[in-house]
């Protein structure tokens, strides 16, 4: 079966584009549109992996990592297990922004704009393909 | 017309003061007004104007000193001499010390001085107006000047901010475009045909463009803002140039440029933050490989110079291209300049890289020019610092005054006196284990983590501490125990050593952090 990708981000025309990359790639793509609505179809889809724009209104990428990584404290062993997805977080800040301090609970970024073998590469590197 | 006020009760001193200020009336013209009791002369002073008052001293009632008193308490722009009697002495000094301009002593012959007196007095009085008026109208200024300035700092920083902003904002939609682009090129969406390949490959050249503009606009926005701070490190000028020469191979290849590495010999470390360095490089050999004709050569290499006082490696990347007219070799590092070196494909620029250079090679204390000549190439300098111990230094002791300002930073140094005994008598081995030595001894001795340890030279280090006076002094009484114990172990031939342990300055003496490596660096130089 193929691998599970959810794709957070506000933007309509990115998400559209990495869905149909990463579709000709060989993985299921599901899509939220803020933080909020991808941390609950996190639960729902139980996605091997996770591509998060940083800055979307509702609820930002690194709060929704946070609450993520926070299922580790749930008592349903499920949902426990959903904290350690990894997570790529995508960034418009320019290179040289990184702050060390958010980067909290990321598993790897890209800074926006991205070429097509960044994220596939980020990505096989955090399935272990 | 001067007024002059006179306050004496004595009619024999008032008509000789009189006398004499008729005979020198050709000094100043002038127009007298006596008072004979210090009760008459308040209310003259009151209710009329006057230029200059002698008031005597022994008057019957209130003093002469009450008057002065008086003139000061009101604020009259008066200026008084006291006249006084002979051993009163310390009455003019009282008197000077409450606002007086001079004292005249009643001794024979002295009223032939009092025309002088008056002139210089009145003269003194009209300077220190002047210089009133004129702090009054700079302490104006200043202020003028200082909102000035901060209505222009919250200007710039609301374009920087505005830059960045934008800078973030063109990414986003910029992220799209070169995705579908790339999807289309790398036929995953199907196949397209000749033509539409062309235009695709146009599309995605000029996206990248775009994208390098916007990263450029960003950095220049955050150096003109002092935004980037450098992490400036001991590095090797060779890792930084392997690295840019790697990264712009395929760049070179796809023109047919050669690129050599013309770096000779072994060249001291520089002080610099490399990734910002390469980022200079980056942009000079890439605007080499733009510009010149295919089939060219850009050559790389450095050498040690002595600029000012200071030792740098001048780096230097020379093209063999089309160079670049005199008249515009001065506009070379303005921004968004460009100069169509004769016709070539290097339109893809974005017009910041050499302003970016610029700023960055100066940002490490640097300068950076070109030299050309049409039809001649044109080659790039620029310089950068050597790696020294009190260059760095100096940098940690600025860095521990601003990251803790409310911490007093001591800087303590220590030499050994005796570096001519070390060359000479110890071999390289002994040498070497005495110095690791020395080094874990003092390491061992700063143990708060804020403390920094830094060699400044063959057995010669620098501490930072930022700690109480008192602490420091404490660490001073065991840095001197420890070296005592360390010089009588020293040497395999029984050699003592002796050292120096300077508390080269503490801040709260009034000397800042610069001063003091700097006071040390001429205290400890060889």
């Amino acid at each position: 079966m193929n691998k599970k990708i959810l794709v957070v981000d506000d933007e309509e025309h990115i998400v559209l584009v990495l869905r149909k990359f990463l579709e000709v790639s060989g993985y299921a793509v599901f899509v939220a549109s803020d933080g909020k609505e991808g941390f609950e179809r996190v639960k729902e889809v139980k996605p091997d992996l996770i591509l998060m724009d940083a800055v979307m209104p509702n609820q930002d990428g690194y709060t929704t990592v946070r609450k993520i990584r926070a299922l580790k404290l749930e008592q349903d062993s499920e949902l426990a297990t959903l904290s350690a997805i990894p997570i790529i977080v995508m960034t418009a800040q320019g290179p040289h922004m990184q702050d060390i301090f958010e980067l909290e609970g990321i598993s790897a970024y890209i800074t926006k704009p991205f070429k097509n073998d960044e994220v596939l590469d980020a990505i096989r590197g955090l399935l272990g393909e | 017309m001067m007024r002059i006020l006179l306050v004496d009760d004595n009619p024999t001193d008032c008509l000789i003061l009189e006398r004499i200020l008729q005979k020198h009336s050709d000094m100043f013209s002038y127009q007298l007004t006596k008072a004979h009791s210090a009760e008459d002369a308040v209310r003259m002073l009151d209710t009329e104007r006057f230029d200059i008052a002698l008031l005597d001293y022994n008057l019957p009632g209130k003093n002469g000193l009450a008057i002065l008193g008086h003139i000061q308490s009101k604020g009259i722009e008066t200026p008084v001499i006291m006249v006084t009697g002979q051993g009163d002495e310390q009455i003019a000094v009282k008197a000077m010390k409450e606002g007086a301009y001079d004292y005249i002593v009643k001794q024979e012959g002295y009223a032939m001085t009092v025309p002088f007196i008056i002139q210089r007095v009145l003269e003194e009085f009209q300077r220190k107006k002047e210089k009133e008026r004129l702090e009054r109208e700079l302490a104006i200024k200043n202020t003028e000047l200082e909102a000035a300035n901060k209505e222009l700092k919250k200007l710039d920083e609301l374009k920087s901010e505005f830059v960045s902003n934008v800078s973030h904002e063109f990414r986003t939609p910029l992220t799209s475009i070169t995705q579908a682009v790339e999807l289309l090129l790398e036929k995953r969406m199907g196949a397209i045909n000749a033509d539409q390949e062309e235009f695709l490959k146009i599309i995605d050249q000029d996206i990248k463009r775009l994208t390098r503009l916007i990263n450029d606009l960003l950095d220049m926005s955050k150096l003109e803002a002092g935004k980037i701070v450098l992490e400036k490190k001991k590095e090797s000028l060779g890792a930084v140039v392997i690295a840019v020469l790697s990264s712009l191979k395929t760049l070179a290849d796809a023109r047919s440029i050669e690129l050599c590495n013309e770096l000779r010999g072994s060249l001291p470390a520089i002080y610099g933050d490399a990734e910002r360095l390469i980022q200079v490089l980056t942009n000079l050999v890439g605007n080499a490989i733009k510009y010149i004709d295919e089939g060219g050569t850009v050559r790389l290499g450095a050498e040690q110079v002595i600029r000012g006082s200071d030792e740098c490696l001048q780096v230097w990347v020379k093209d063999d291209g089309p160079g670049i007219a005199r008249d515009h070799l001065p506009k070379l590092f303005n921004k968004f300049e460009q100069f169509k070196r004769v016709a070539g494909p290097g339109a893809q620029g974005t017009g910041l890289g050499l302003s970016i250079a610029k700023e960055i090679v100066e940002l490490h204390g640097g300068d950076i020019w070109a030299e050309s000549e049409l039809g001649r190439g044109t080659t790039f300098y620029f310089t950068v610092p050597l790696f020294t111990g009190f260059l760095y230094l100096k940098d940690q002791l600025n860095d521990a005054i601003h990251s803790h300002p409310e911490r007093p930073v001591f800087c303590i140094l220590i030499r050994c006196d005796d570096l001519n005994i070390i060359q000479q008598k110890l071999d390289d081995e002994t040498r070497k284990r005495a110095r690791r030595e020395l080094e874990d001894m003092l390491s061992e001795i700063i143990r708060m983590p804020s403390d920094i340890l830094v060699e400044l030279d063959n057995f010669c280090f620098g501490i930072v501490v930022s700690a109480p006076k008192d602490a420091v002094e404490a660490i001073r009484k065991r840095l001197v125990a420890a070296l005592y114990l360390y010089t009588l172990k020293t040497g395999t031939e029984g050699i003592k050593l002796s050292f120096s342990v300077g508390g080269a300055g503490y801040p709260d003496d009034g000397t800042n952090a610069l001063e003091l490596t700097e006071i040390a660096q001429g205290r400890y130089s060889r």
